[in-house]
């Protein structure tokens, strides 16, 4: 075994992918090859890390408490057609309230120069 | 069985997932209202579609992740990635998780990782999310995905380099930045 098809072999190894028979070649190439021992040591560095940093994002993300009257509202004729709209306009209206003043400011100047140019359209 | 009765009964199964398929929709996407369409999505897909679950071919889960995943796919076509370090989380009144690393070490890392992210193309970002959030097998994954063993193996390698290279680099550059100093 040599170090060049080592380090696809190392990731697998790491994730217990590889085929058997595999582990006990990598493992006696690892005791003997400082390189290895230290690409090998840089990829668990490297998961382990990106694990925790998955791991921390997902538990301070969580579905908003009103997602359920959305998908209800779809999925029930029987229900107010509009439920999904009205929870929709409302989360719309509050990402806006939460959006920078200059970009409140460019929608605000956008709407009014396409209503201005309807208007001049209409009477002209 | 009613509509409205077979609706209510499937809150039970909204309720069950929706963690799960929101968190997983948000570290693909990287993007809350894209998670939260894509979670909408999901389950209406799951309602509508129920009659082609096998449970002979595979869970229930599995099938929800591959909706989940083809769905991130779509929404992804503009891509919108991780924005969010966990001081604007913070700051969004979310809280910090019981965590042994210290704060400021977390933030770091994570702005780090987001950015490292950014250079992934979906399909990679995919592969990893079920591999090191799920804690899928690659098996699994490659059926969840409709993709070979060997490509599952491929694109985890390959994000890996890239995300190893990218750390190392930015490692590398901060030893040096400090040496110098």
């Amino acid at each position: 075994m040599n170090c060049d098809n080592m380090k696809q072999l190392l990731i697998s190894y790491h994730n217990n992918e590889v085929d058997p028979g595999e582990p006990d070649a990598i493992k006696a190439h690892l005791e003997t090859c400082p390189d290895c021992q230290l690409e090998h040591r840089s990829i668990i560095d490297v998961q382990s890390k990106f694990k925790q940093v998955l791991s921390t994002t997902a538990e301070l993300v969580s579905p908003p408490p009103d997602a359920w009257l959305a998908i209800q509202g779809r999925l029930d004729p029987n229900r107010n057609r509009f439920a999904g709209l009205t929870e929709r306009i409302a989360r719309a209206t509050r990402n806006f309230l939460d959006t920078p003043v200059w970009q409140k400011r460019l929608v605000g100047s956008l709407t009014a120069l396409t209503t201005l140019a309807l208007v001049a359209t209409v009477i002209l | 069985m009613t509509e409205t009765t077979k609706v209510q009964d499937f809150e039970q199964v909204f309720h069950q997932y929706k963690g799960w398929v929101y968190k997983t929709a948000y570290l693909i996407t990287g993007d809350h209202q894209k998670a939260e369409d894509v979670m909408q999505e999901v389950f209406i897909s799951a309602y509508k579609f129920s009659n082609t679950y096998d449970a002979s071919k595979g869970s229930y889960t599995n099938w929800l992740r591959r909706i989940t995943v083809n769905q991130c796919t779509r929404s992804s076509r503009r891509k919108i990635l991780p924005s969010s370090s966990i001081e604007e989380m913070q700051d969004n009144g979310h809280g910090i998780s019981d965590n042994s690393m210290p704060v400021d070490e977390q933030v770091l890392l994570t702005d780090q990782i987001s950015r490292l992210l950014k250079s992934l193309d979906n399909k990679y970002r995919a592969v990893l999310i079920l591999r090191f959030y799920e804690d899928l097998s690659y098996a699994e994954i490659g059926d969840i995905l409709h993709i070979p063993l060997g490509t599952v193996k491929s694109r985890i390698h390959m994000a890996i380099s890239t995300l190893q290279n990218g750390h190392q680099t930015t490692e590398q550059k901060e030893t040096t930045y400090h040496e110098l100093r």
